[in-house]
């Protein structure tokens, strides 16, 4: 009975006798036109200096969260990203499964967004934890842990563009796997493209998002040359998306020697 | 000094009734300070759900039911703060895996629940003869805005108060087992309030004392 | 387990020895004891001792405010956004200010997904508290239109590691991020509120609060600052609030019984502790 309880309470802490029930962000009187923002100048410069092809620079460490199994934390300029590994655990179903069991969780801080997010799981973070799931699966040596699963909790302290956020969680969430010393096949780097105006934007930022015409993340093993996961939106010709493809692979090795080396560090902190 | 709207002086309780066994439970008992009333019930100790097993002692679950609506944070601080004062009083040790469910209505709300609750949690553990190492008794007070103490604040008063303070203290050594103190004070007040309800503490005391030599004089 | 009692309590036999963690495991109580009774914590820490703690602050460019606090190994992250609404109908001068913390999985095991735990609705409701009786902020500075609109302060908190002492640290950051939060000129028209790009507005404090907290354990021994595997093993607790005039705003202690010159040690050592976590949100304010 308290259980059928709590169930319907599940939503009742929200209505609190001290938070209103309605609230809206106002209306932002613009000084200046986002819509007029030059995304590159005439030599084809970034407005943060960067190339097209070019990725943000990663700041990524291992071993933050001291009760996790494995952590990281990764750092695209304004994105910032902390992922925490449980496991492998105990699977809590009754039932026998040969396989291990991969949960996948990513979370949007409430203050992580330009809109304030609701504290409760919503339909996009749903979305983004499977897709987090499908990129990294294929990595890990699931068959080597019957009965048991591992837990990838993601949370999204601050978000500069929802595609690149995905391919940082893939990225930062493989870190944590690895750092958790779960036996995987490779390490999974992700990078994402967007395409503006027949233009091949490479790890774009928020304003750049907002203006695309469509997106590309790629998810990439490096090591075997295997691509775990594609998640291609908008339309663009064929050509382009190859060609996106190819840059996104340049850019996955890229992003993997940055994750070799913090796992390298991160050993050489244990040895100590 | 000023007089309270109940014509009551700055250190005295309101009119304290207990009433115990009303329900149909392995324990129960209503106590009232004034027009604040709380009712408890117990359960136990009973079969405990699997995932709540403990091996070496009984599970204490607490469950507060408010006045109105459904139950939110308030309610499930009250219930923090019940469990954490009765866990370490119940001997729990002799029930090993078993469960004592806690239950607390509040009846009517003019102020002290929280004290009200601890006290009719008391006797209703008594009720059901669940064995317990100590008494809990459990008085609040405020510091009005003219800095007077108030003991056993009604709703009105704890509204107006600059702060607000609620003790429980055990029985036989007279010291403190929880206390919550909102709102502004120097550690001077504080230490009055801390005397004060200690006292207070001890008429309580007494008036469990009385109630349950009552009952049992009528049972017998 | 058998084995331990075995060797302590009927035969003792010198040839049996644990690893100290596998001690720690089976036996966390008597494993924390044993240190207590060399006047050490198992981290090496005297019992006075409080662990390093740092603040971060503007560290999420999407919040209005934001401070990151890390104590030892605990880290909060508060970010604080404003929205508008309509005012209450009894207090139609103030605004909300909403402060809310999500113990995700992310932090410790110990954390299922789901609706927030009992933990961080007592901590939520803690915090409010703490913020309105005494009053921290003036709300009524939060009013755009009398009756009509008026901020409201959604503090959120994320914790990233939970290794102890989780109210302390949210005050820190609860605090330091409302003390950074900068709120855009607003202007209520024809039911629309329209705010400038530009963000200048601070927040007005009437006083600063901080929360300290001390662990007991056994009833005697007053551990500040208590970590995660001291707090899972010792249930009571002792947390002072006080503000810069050295006042007190809030007390709060459960479990075991303590007396009141415990409670006055206490409260000198709250004082004493006040003046460094001034010092260091000091420092971080100059560092950004």
């Amino acid at each position: 009975m308290r259980n059928k309880l709590i169930q319907s309470e599940n939503l009742c802490w929200l209505l609190d006798e001290h938070r209103p029930e309605v609230t809206v962000t106002p209306i932002i009187i613009k000084s200046s036109d986002k819509e007029k923002i030059l995304l590159k100048d005439v030599n084809g410069r970034r407005r943060d200096g960067r190339n097209l092809e070019d990725i943000r620079p990663i700041f990524l460490k291992t071993g933050l969260i001291s009760q996790a199994n494995g952590s990281a934390y990764i750092e695209l300029r304004q994105t910032k990203i902390a992922c925490g590994v449980y496991g492998p655990r105990q699977t809590k179903v009754a039932s026998f499964s040969g396989k291990g069991n991969l949960n996948c969780e990513i979370k949007f801080a409430p203050f992580s967004c330009l809109k304030r997010r609701q504290s409760y799981r919503d339909a996009q973070e749903k979305e983004l934890s499977h897709l987090v799931f499908e990129a990294l699966a294929p990595s890990i040596r699931l068959d080597l842990l019957p009965k048991s699963t591992i837990d990838v909790f993601i949370s999204v302290l601050e978000n500069d563009g929802t595609a690149s956020c995905l391919a940082a969680a893939i990225t930062c969430a493989s870190v944590a796997v690895a750092d958790a010393g779960i036996e995987m096949s490779d390490q999974v780097a992700a990078c994402s493209a967007s395409y503006i105006d027949g233009d091949i934007y490479m790890d774009s930022d928020l304003l750049e998002e907002q203006r695309e015409t469509g997106s590309i993340v790629l998810s990439y093993m490096p090591s075997l040359n295997e691509v775990t996961h594609i998640l291609q939106s908008g339309e663009v010709e064929i050509s382009q998306t190859t060609q996106a493809i190819e840059q996104c692979t340049d850019a996955c090795s890229k992003i993997y020697s940055v994750m070799n080396h913090s796992l390298l560090e991160s050993v050489k902190d244990k040895m100590q | 000094m000023a007089m309270r709207t109940d014509r009551r002086s700055s250190t005295t309780i309101r009119p304290i009734s207990i009433d115990q066994s009303l329900l149909s439970r392995d324990g129960s008992a209503r106590f009232n300070f004034g027009n604040s009333s709380v009712l408890c019930s117990i359960n136990g100790p009973a079969e405990v759900k699997l995932r709540d097993e403990k091996l070496d002692k009984a599970t204490i679950d607490v469950i507060v039911r408010p006045l109105v609506g459904t139950t939110g944070t308030k309610d499930r601080t009250h219930e923090y703060i019940l469990r954490s004062t009765f866990e370490n009083v119940i001997q729990a040790g002799l029930h090993p895996r078993t469960q004592i469910q806690i239950v607390s209505q509040v009846m009517m709300d003019d102020g002290s629940i929280v004290a009200a609750a601890i006290n009719a949690t008391t006797i209703a553990l008594i009720d059901a003869g669940i064995p317990m190492k100590d008494l809990v008794a459990a008085v609040s007070c405020v510091i009005n805005k003219d800095d007077q103490l108030l003991l056993d604040p009604t709703a009105l008063e704890m509204e107006n108060a600059k702060s607000i303070h609620t003790f429980a203290f055990d029985r036989t050594s007279s010291t403190l087992l929880f206390c919550e103190s909102l709102g502004l004070f120097t550690e001077g007040q504080y230490f009055d309030c801390y005397e004060l309800c200690n006292a207070a503490a001890c008429h309580i005391f007494e008036e469990i004392r009385g109630a349950i030599q009552n009952k049992l004089r009528e049972e017998y | 387990m058998g084995k331990v009692t075995n060797e302590n309590n009927v035969k003792p036999n010198p040839t049996i020895t644990f690893e100290a963690e596998t001690f720690r495991r089976i036996q966390p109580e008597e494993y924390l004891r044993k240190f207590v009774q060399q006047h050490v914590r198992p981290d090496g820490r005297s019992y006075n001792h409080f662990r390093k703690t740092t603040v971060n602050l503007s560290c999420i460019t999407t919040a209005d405010g934001s401070s990151m606090v890390r104590i030892g190994n605990t880290t909060i992250v508060c970010g604080i956004k404003a929205e508008v609404s309509e005012p209450k109908l009894n207090f139609p001068k103030e605004g909300y200010l909403v402060p809310n913390i999500d113990l995700s999985p992310i932090c410790s095991p110990r954390f299922k997904p789901g609706p927030p735990s009992e933990q961080a609705q007592i901590i939520s409701e803690n915090l409010n508290k703490l913020l309105k009786n005494p009053k921290v902020i003036d709300l009524e500075t939060l009013c755009i239109e009398e009756g009509k609109a008026a901020w409201v302060l959604f503090a959120d908190i994320v914790c990233v590691n939970y290794d102890g002492n989780i109210f302390d640290a949210c005050v820190m950051a609860l605090i330091s991020a409302l003390a950074d939060v900068k709120l855009p000129k607003a202007v209520y028209e024809d039911g629309l509120v329209k705010a400038t790009e530009e963000k200048i507005f601070a927040l007005s404090f009437i006083r600063i609060p901080y929360s300290i907290s001390f662990a007991m354990f056994d009833g005697k021994h007053l551990l500040a600052d208590p970590n995660e595997m001291e707090e899972s093993i010792i249930k009571s607790a002792i947390t002072i609030a006080i503000d810069e005039a050295g006042q007190l705003c809030n007390i709060w202690k459960v479990g075991t019984s303590c007396t009141s010159e415990q409670l006055r040690f206490c409260i000198s050592k709250a004082r004493e502790r006040y003046v460094d976590i001034t010092s260091i949100i000091e420092k971080a304010k100059q560092a950004t």
